[in-house]
């Protein structure tokens, strides 16, 4: 299915981001671990099930980020553009797609245990309790959505939903990455501050604003989400989706338009 | 097979344009040397048949198929260059097993040859090497990867004369036992002057000569001898230098000698070296680009 270069690059990819993704887990066992030397209260395994183990996919996406450095070394190897991009693609795929499974897997295997040991419940109770908590139940759930053969489902497209939206921002991050590269080293710098100085100031705006219309704008977007079909999960996923192809056709463009800099 | 063809290619490098309507054909199995002063385009030049960079005009052909974005192409080429762009912290040994994939194959018992002749240790990082040893190691890739092409550009940076003795006498063996393609470009002329077989030269962003050096060879001439009589022996002929030794005149030729044309006892002619050749006619071409 893919030829020899290509596997090659997804290859020295994908076992990058593994690694880096053990690692960060690692990092954060270690110190939630000193942090818990310094608690008086609670152990480490109350401590361990909060932890946000999701979380550390998305940052993964820094990783996704460097372009410059991988081309450079690929081009030395005489391999093109388009093989990178491939390459690219399919470590997205493969690395985003484990990792965020495996998020999951650590936390059904040990969080949501340890967090019923410390609350004093069932598995199947404290389950029920972080689901209906959570973002995505808030997004798509509904009161039968825990009960039954449909608990099951809900988890099914937890799952299915945390791994597109992985894909999808690690496809945006590799985009991202190929058009920084574009930027010689000087713009890349005055890019950088204005995005950071942008985005506060946007931040800025938007809380101010959401300050003076808090009353008004909860209700309004409330009654926005009861009645719109965009909090159904399969059109979601479907903007999910088309948004991730807008990603991969801005990352092609820029990934046959990089260059070996002078700086 | 067509050879690697660089057809009408032009470029600009901060609006200042490097090469002017370049063409030039290096066939297969040959040892090139591509000759040129600093900052001439030589790097340039090299990078876009790496399809490193791109080029306003022109075309670069591998056999026919063009190189852009083509890892059939790309992978016949093996560019050894001044830059580093191995990443630091990759072992040397990573770094062949990974050149061997890509490239479909590396001598990978010869490369560790090498490397024991060389005094370089595999195990070590790329990070870890100095300016010369950089240079030994992507000598070392480009004497045993499997590529047709293999450009080096400036190869014995750095290198002490014994390491540059080995390598000039490794790259003859090599080429002995697996004739390919070698494009070298460097300054130190009079050291590859009796490897390379073609020499191209550029000036002024322009290829002003692209010829067998035997061939060059023949037609390269100091005519010494009291000025009087000189000027009117190389009277007519292409005169590209003129050095004053006292009463002594030299004029450097680079043309045929008229056969009908008598030597006077007083002149004589020797041949000229390759650096000289390529120094008078890239100043000459540079002069008449200033003028």
């Amino acid at each position: 299915m893919l030829d020899v270069r290509t596997r090659k690059v997804a290859q020295i990819l994908t076992k990058r981001y593994l690694r880096n993704y053990v690692i960060m887990l690692v990092t954060l066992l270690g110190l939630s671990l000193v942090a818990n030397i310094f608690k008086t209260n609670g152990t480490f395994y109350e401590t361990y099930a909060f932890l946000p183990i999701g979380g550390v996919t998305v940052i993964m996406g820094f990783f996704v980020l460097y372009t410059y450095p991988d081309f450079k070394y690929l081009i030395q190897n005489g391999v093109s553009r388009r093989t990178y991009w491939k390459g690219k693609v399919w470590a997205i795929v493969i690395a985003g797609a484990l990792t965020r499974l495996l998020s999951y897997l650590l936390y059904f295997a040990t969080q949501v245990p340890f967090q019923a040991l410390s609350n004093r419940i069932t598995y199947l109770h404290q389950l029920k309790t972080d689901i209906s908590d959570s973002i995505f139940f808030e997004l798509f759930g509904h009161a039968s959505s825990l009960s039954g053969t449909h608990l099951g489902w809900t988890i099914a497209g937890m799952i299915i939903y945390g791994v597109v939206l992985t894909l999808e921002a690690w496809l945006w991050a590799m985009a991202i990455g190929a058009l920084f590269s574009l930027l010689t080293r000087k713009a890349q710098v005055v890019v950088g501050i204005a995005l950071v100085v942008g985005e506060n100031y946007l931040m800025f705006v938007i809380l101010t604003w959401m300050v003076r219309h808090q009353e008004h704008m909860m209700i309004n977007l409330l009654r926005y989400l009861d009645q719109s079909v965009l909090t159904s999960l399969p059109y979601s996923l479907l903007l999910d989706g088309v948004t991730a192809v807008i990603a991969l056709l801005v990352s092609y463009w820029t990934f046959h338009h990089l260059y070996l800099r002078n700086d | 097979m067509n050879g690697l063809k660089i057809s009408h290619l032009s470029v600009k490098v901060k609006k200042k344009e490097v090469l002017q309507d370049i063409s030039v054909t290096f066939q297969p199995q040959t040892i090139y040397g591509l000759l040129g002063r600093n900052g001439i385009g030589k790097t340039t030049l090299l990078s876009l048949i790496a399809n490193r960079i791109f080029a306003q005009d022109g075309e670069i052909t591998l056999d026919g198929h063009s190189v852009v974005d083509n890892d059939l192409a790309l992978q016949r080429i093996y560019v050894m260059g001044e830059r580093n762009l191995y990443p630091k912290n990759l072992k040397l040994a990573t770094i062949l097993a990974d050149t061997a994939a890509f490239y479909g194959g590396l001598d990978q018992a010869y490369a560790e040859r090498l490397a024991q002749k060389f005094g370089l240790d595999l195990d070590q990082k790329y990070g870890q090497l100095s300016t010369g040893y950089r240079s030994i190691f992507k000598d070392i890739i480009a004497l045993t990867v499997t590529a047709d092409y293999i450009l080096l550009d400036e190869p014995v940076l750095g290198l002490d004369a014994n390491h540059r003795d080995m390598f000039y006498q490794e790259l003859i063996d090599t080429y002995a036992k697996k004739p390919r393609t070698f494009i070298m470009s460097t300054h130190l002329i009079e050291e590859v002057a009796n490897i390379i077989t073609h020499a191209v030269i550029l000036s002024a962003g322009k290829v002003i000569l692209d010829e067998e050096v035997d061939e060059m060879m023949t037609k390269s001439y100091l005519v010494t001898g009291p000025e009087k009589e000189v000027t009117a022996y190389v009277e007519g002929l292409n005169v590209i230098g003129k050095e004053q030794l006292g009463r002594m005149t030299g004029y450097y030729v680079y043309d045929d000698l008229p056969e009908m044309r008598i030597l006077p006892d007083t002149v004589y002619l020797e041949k000229m070296p390759l650096e000289k050749l390529f120094i008078y006619l890239t100043q000459q071409t540079t002069e008449r680009k200033e003028g």
